[in-house]
């Protein structure tokens, strides 16, 4: 059943056709009402749109979105046969302008980059009407070309991937491309055609191949002639002859792999496209590869060398490239069998770690998977396994071990359970204005592997929201806590639904906020706390408070006057704090008198800026933030300091 | 991201409860039973058998190379067999077709030593297994852009069950032949059937090229006597408005380009993210996205491009909605092929396998478009978060259409707006289905899921399914204070008896309790949208009574599930037989139902001839009722209409047939037709054997023949 869970979550995202993030981001922005409030004016905005060549063609039925800032609810208008759109009714402000029609590339006004934001904002003074405002758009560019089976044969069906490479961080990466466009699926011919394509890096990949990705040998002209020769020495008779020579021996399985343009299964060694204005590059032609596949035999034991039934193993490669895409589609699992061994095929080559998460079992437990009948036990262990994937159980005891794998199968691995680390600690509730809580066993919180490269799985993303893999602390009457059988790895200890990058989500707790987890002087809410074998970890201190800091401030426009249109960043000087969800990492929208808020950031030294647009999904990432340094300014906040920061917006 | 998480997680939690999936993973975990027909292990048959064959066209008999080849079967070391799909949730074609793709499926995954081998054919098509041990062996062929499958009735009303098994049995039921120690099977023919392609042109109101729309088929299937025509593979129109849909299996079909206009009230998605971000647990939007989804709304697709309108954000399928002179929104309606906006006026393409049918283009045109609004009421005052949908009612000859023409979701007073409603008869469909149980058990285990639902009660809503049916007609201007009453269905209850043929005693409650009750509309068509039934069927007490969950007025098929040795051998109310025949609710509770449980069924069994011909594997048996004219007004009861592949010698076996009159024909599998199609049941029945098949097992021999289409 575990090994069924991911084949349902993609089954849903293929039926409910989820909307790109971009929607998501939008969406967020109406959380405000329709504005009745906001005051309208007289002043009118008219727009051109155009081709973005000499001949400066008007495009038609372009949606262009207006808006006053990020966060105010967009005006959408389209344009007419002429390319022109006219908003009017508009109030005095700064105006964010946005293209938007299928087979060009989305345009943000005044952005120097095709196909990115932020633009510049046009200004509008009260009662003006603004003509003369161009956006001129890109028409797509276009990769296209063939995919050939690993004999030369047009391969129909099997989906084709363009990924955006960007350098950030200090690392290349590969993003999805979006609103879905650059994902398409060849036709019958083995033809694909990826449109609407912003100038760029791409690489170009075969993500999945729709069959034989699964053990397989090739049927070899031996193997045949063997037969042929066999049957012929049967006569009619129809059944094997009496003395036959042995069948010539089975070439080594392989299978489809995953593929990287033009023609390679690794990220490194794939060839960029990269895209004019406007280009057209076809024949970007390649084929499907057929790569020798291994399997991996072993068994699992406890320390008393009992082996260990029913339990589950994974494998994933050992060194996860943020650029490549394949990386989680090359790992795979199994079970032990009742004798503790276990068997995984079709591995393909690679540098994998193999790990077990396990509780030993009582030498007299039951065998596992005998079904029970009775239907109130069925039940019950059916929830018990749909909470175990939900991350409601956690287990004790773990081995890891690295393989490297190429072509050749690997036998006789044994993985010996170890008991696990043991996290202790102490919750601290820091009570100025409220009581304590009377029953600190309530306090939840979760220990959660840190993940590298969180890009673009959604399947792991609503793993880490689900909780998988967390170990969930047993808190004392008297605040100390325990988190036992912990594996080796990094980890942030936090309050369970933290790590959802949703902004605010560390604080549902009740109205107290996490202060601090302090581990050997770092926090380690926000930063890795690294498990390494045989180590526990001791003196944990957990701190939540009652007052938590709070930044307030106004911001204004370059005019002097108040604005809510544009979202505040505050982010912590430390990179190391720059992690998903992090409480170092914040963003504000400010109120409809400029006035905005931030609470609960740590005690430290911090960067603030104001911005004209945020995707909080990119909030995160290190390469958004390493921009943001430069236009920001340092702030330092104490605990539960309440520190008052005007911004007033700049020419920039 | 985020939210793809949380309705991830929504569905995934609702999914795992007692949907229909459930199952399927209760049959994953049974323990496989062991292999049959194995001999002696003190004498072990010696494993000298061998099969040769080759993969080729079916219909140019060349070779396909590249295909991969399976070969699984109780012959080989540790093989075993999946699970059993038992479950009333399911009509027993989607049962069928589950089991089906179980097998396939595990016969494709291989797991565990022993399991199948997968070879890849080379530029001849041709294949070898050797060194096999007797047994029965299944060998199956894929290869993209080729079918293994011709009946173009195949998991047509399985809905979402259909989905999966479309994804999990790509490669239709497999060849069977049975290999005697040391026997050499050579010539083994596995047919593939190239696939179909439709391309074309769509072009927009301007002549412009439409660039990026969706461009879809409709499959005609029967279902209910009507023809219904169910979407099917889509593709979308490229930078030159240019779109090919390929990998189409031979079948009437109509080519669509559908605009649904979707209007979401704003408030709904913000009142979502606040519960988020202002804290206090997520319990409210979990239990809206449940009442969302589970009303049969897509709630992505208004937020993917749509535009504002007044409190709604509207979308109408990857169109831009245009504000005409006259401010009346301008949209496009849903258009087949040629440029007509009704499936009746529209063309039929009939494919052929391997049909490149080119030119299929597409002018779109704008139609001045009114609003709808109104209130959704149910017994208990206005029904929030609940999903209207605006349809194009049926006819004597088809049903109703599947293509929405508009969707819409009430906001928290009950209010609706369809925005961008083209002229003409509608019906506003909504139904509303009771949450889910979430069991006490799981949220109290902390984790994730506990976290989610935590913290806010479950909101009010019915306990009892509400359906709603309103006629509407649209002109040339808005159409407000529209009433959607929503009323409760009607509930059917009876009782279950026990009739032992072989003095079997009475099974126990715990046995009883595992037969499940549920009522499958006549068409096939399961209401509930993306997340299916949720509260799945239902189920006696310990003195063998039962009561449905209530459903709305119209016909259906009870739905009962055997047990073990128990099938179920009539339903009757009042002596009428209404298992086979279909039981009409029209405005009242149905009561005094019996069902009667047997355990034995009747078995054909029997040999296919074809003159000299050895190798008969790709025949299929057809029985269908003896009667059968009777039944075509409502369609073919998948019960007593029943397919089997036969083996290569020609032995084949239809079980569990309830006794009766039957035809029986056996047919090349390239001559089967949609055995819902009264047409070819006609011509079936033209060639057909007539048999009698009572509770001994009756043997059939057949000659092979034809249908003539």
């Amino acid at each position: 059943m575990t090994r069924r869970l991911p084949l349902l979550l993609v089954t849903l995202i293929a039926l409910t056709g989820l909307p790109p993030v971009s929607a998501w981001t939008q969406q967020q922005r109406d959380t405000r009402p329709a504005a009745p409030n906001v005051p309208k004016g007289t002043a009118e905005l008219a727009v051109v749109v155009t081709t973005d060549d000499s001949q400066r063609q008007p495009i038609r039925r372009v949606s262009v979105s207006m808006q006053a800032g990020e966060l105010d609810v967009p005006n959408i208008g389209v344009t007419d046969d002429a390319g022109r759109v006219v908003f009017r009714g508009l109030a005095a402000g700064n105006y964010l302008l946005t293209a938007a029609r299928s087979g060009y590339v989305k345009t943000f006004y005044g952005s120097a980059f095709p196909g990115r934001g932020p633009g510049v904002a046009v200004t509008v003074l009260e009662g003006q009407h603004v003509d003369g405002v161009n956006i001129r758009m890109l028409r797509g560019s276009v990769i296209t070309g063939s995919l050939r089976t690993a004999n030369g044969r047009p391969a129909p069906n099997q989906s084709v991937q363009a990924m955006l490479v960007r350098t950030g961080g200090g690392e290349r990466r590969a993003i999805n491309v979006e609103d879905g466009l650059g994902l398409v699926t060849t036709d019958d011919r083995g033809v694909y055609r990826i449109f609407g394509l912003a100038p760029g890096d791409y690489i170009v990949s075969v993500p999945s191949v729709s069959f034989g990705s699964q053990d397989m040998r090739a049927i070899s002209a031996a193997e045949l002639r063997w037969a042929d020769k066999a049957v012929a020495d049967s006569g009619s008779t129809g059944v094997a002859p009496a003395s036959v020579l042995p069948a010539p021996s089975a070439g080594g399985t392989m299978a489809y792999s995953p593929v990287y343009y033009p023609g390679t299964t690794i990220v490194n060694e794939a060839t960029v496209v990269t895209l004019g204005p406007a280009e057209e590059r076809s024949g970007v032609d390649f084929g499907l590869l057929l790569v020798p596949t291994s399997t991996i035999k072993g068994r699992v034991i406890d320390s008393d060398g009992r082996p260990q039934s029913g339990v589950s193993i994974s494998l994933k490669q050992s060194t996860p490239n943020s650029l490549d895409v394949f990386s989680a589609l090359f790992n795979s699992n199994g079970r032990t069998d009742p004798d503790g061994t276990f068997t995984l095929q079709g591995v393909k080559p690679g540098s994998y770690t193999l790990s077990v998460r396990a509780t030993p079992k009582a030498p007299d437990a039951p065998p596992p998977g005998a079904a029970p009948t009775d239907p109130a036990a069925a039940r019950a262990a059916a929830l018990a396994e749909i909470g175990g994937i939900f991350g409601g159980g956690s287990t004790t005891h773990w081995a890891d071990e690295n393989v490297t794998v190429q072509g050749m199968d690997i036998e006789n691995i044994t993985l010996t359970l170890r008991p696990g680390m043991t996290v202790r600690g102490k919750i601290v509730y820091e009570a100025t204005t409220k009581a304590a809580p009377a029953d600190l066993t309530k306090t939840s919180l979760s220990l959660s592997p840190m993940t590298t490269g969180e890009a673009a799985d959604p399947a792991a993303v609503a793993a880490a929201f689900l909780g998988g893999g967390a170990s969930t602390a047993k808190v004392a009457a008297d605040g100390t806590f325990t988190i036992s059988g912990v594996a080796p790895g990094r980890y942030r200890l936090n309050t369970p639904l933290a790590m959802i990058p949703i902004p605010g989500a560390n604080f549902m707790t009740g109205g107290w906020t996490l202060k601090s987890v302090m581990a050997g002087g770092r926090d380690i809410a926000d930063a890795a706390l690294e498990i390494k074998p045989g180590m526990d970890v001791s003196g944990v201190v957990a701190t939540f408070t009652d007052k938590p800091t709070e930044l307030y401030g106004t911001v204004f426009d370059g005019l002097g006057r108040v604005t809510p249109n544009f979202p505040i960043v505050v982010f912590s000087t430390d990179q190391a704090y720059w992690t998903p969800s992090s409480r170092h990492v914040q963003t504000a929208r400010p109120a409809s008198d400029g006035q905005f808020k931030v609470t609960g950031l740590p005690a430290g030294e911090y960067y603030v800026c104001a911005v004209t647009a945020v995707d909080r999904t990119e909030v995160y990432d290190p390469a958004f933030l390493e921009q943001l340094v430069g236009v920001s300014f340092k702030i330092t906040i104490a605990d539960g300091q309440k520190l008052k920061q005007d911004l007033r917006l700049g020419g920039k | 991201m985020v939210r793809r998480a949380v309705i991830l997680a929504a569905a995934g939690a609702a999914f795992l409860i007692g949907s229909p999936f459930s199952p399927v993973l209760r049959a994953q975990r049974g323990a496989p039973p062991p292999a049959a027909g194995q001999a002696n292990p003190n004498n072990p048959p010696k494993a000298t058998a061998l099969i040769l064959g080759q993969v080729v066209d079916g219909t140019s008999g060349q070779p396909i190379s590249d295909a991969v080849v399976t070969l699984s079967g109780n012959g080989m070391r540790g093989a075993g067999v999946p699970g059993q799909i038992n479950s009333a949730s399911l009509s027993p074609q989607q049962q069928q077709a589950m089991q089906a793709a179980l097998t396939a499926a595990a016969a494709a995954a291989g797991r565990g030593p022993g399991g199948p081998q997968r070879v890849l054919t080379g530029a001849d098509g041709r294949f070898v297994f050797h060194d096999l041990a007797p047994g029965t062996y299944q060998l199956t062929a894929t290869q993209t852009g080729y079918t293994a499958t011709l009946a173009a009735n195949a998991g047509a009303n399985a809905g979402i069950a259909g989905l999966m098994v479309a994804a999990l049995m790509p490669s239709g039921a497999p060849t069977v032949v049975p290999l005697k120690e040391g026997e050499y099977a050579t010539s083994v023919k596995l047919r593939l059937w190239k696939n179909a392609v439709i391309s074309g042109t769509v072009l927009d109101d301007a002549g412009e090229p439409a660039i990026g729309l969706t461009v879809q088929v409709a499959r005609r299937v029967m279902g209910g006597g009507r023809a219904r025509f169910v979407p099917g593979t889509s593709a979308r129109t490229d930078d030159r408005g240019m779109y090919r849909l390929s990998g189409l299996v031979p079948a009437d079909y109509l080519v669509v380009v559908p605009q649904t206009q979707v209007s979401m009230p704003s408030a709904i998605m913000s009142g979502v993210i606040e519960s988020i971000t202002s804290g206090g647990g997520m319990g409210p939007m979990m239990y809206t996205m449940l009442d969302v989804m589970s009303s049969g709304i897509n709630p992505e697709s208004a937020m993917s491009g749509g535009v504002r309108i007044g409190d709604y954000m509207v979308a109408s399928s990857g169109s831009v909605p245009l504000m005409g002179p006259d401010g009346r929104l301008q949209a496009y309606q849903t258009s087949f092929y040629p440029n007509a906006f009704a499936p009746a006026q529209a063309t039929v393409i009939n494919l052929k396998s391997g049909e490149d049918k080119t030119d299929v283009n597409f002018q779109l045109s704008l139609t001045p478009t009114s609003r709808v609004s109104g209130i959704a009421t149910g017994p208990d005052g206005p029904v929030p978060n609940l999903g209207i949908r605006l349809v194009v009612p049926g006819d004597g000859i088809i049903a109703e259409s599947e293509f929405d023409v508009a969707t819409a979701l009430t906001r928290a007073d009950g209010t609706f707006a369809f925005y961008g409603v083209p002229p003409g008869q509608f019906l506003l469909r909504a139904n509303k289905q009771p949450r889910p149980e979430i069991p006490a058990e799981l949220l109290a285990q902390g984790g994730a899921l506990g976290n989610l639902f935590g913290g806010a009660p479950p909101p009010k809503g019915p306990n009892e399914m509400l359906f709603a049916a309103t006629p509407v007609s649209v002109g040339n201007s808005d159409l407000d204070n529209v009433v959607v009453s929503l009323a409760t269905g009607f509930k059917v209850s009876g009782r279950f008896v026990f009739e032992s043929q072989t003095n079997r005693p009475q099974p126990q409650p715990n046995q009883i309790q595992t037969v499940g009750v549920a009522l499958v509309p006549m068409d096939g068509r399961q209401p509930g949208g993306l997340l299916g039934d949720l509260t799945g069927p239902d189920r006696a007490n310990d003195k063998s009574e039962f009561k449905t969950k209530a459903y709305a007025p119209g016909k259906y098929f009870l739905n009962v599930n055997g047990s073990g040795p128990w099938q179920v051998k009539s339903i009757t109310i009042g002596g009428r037989d209404v298992l086979d025949a279909p039981l009409e609710i029209k405005d009242a509770d149905v009561s005094g139902l019996v069902v009667t449980f047997t355990d034995k069924m009747g078995t054909l069994t029997g040999t296919v001839h074809a003159g000299a011909e050895t190798d008969l594997s790709e025949t299929t048996v057809l029985l269908i009722p003896a009667n059968y004219r009777g039944w075509i007004d409502a369609g073919m009861n998948p019960r007593r209409t029943r397919t089997a592949r036969a083996n290569r010698p020609g032995a084949y076996t239809i079980g569990n047939v309830p006794p009766g009159e039957y035809l029986a024909a056996a047919l090349d599998r390239s001559n089967e037709g949609d055995m819902q199609d009264p047409a070819f049941i006609e011509a079936l029945a033209r060639v057909a054997t007539r048999v009698t098949i009572a509770l001994d097992p009756v043997t059939l021999e057949l000659q092979r023949t034809r249908v003539g289409k």
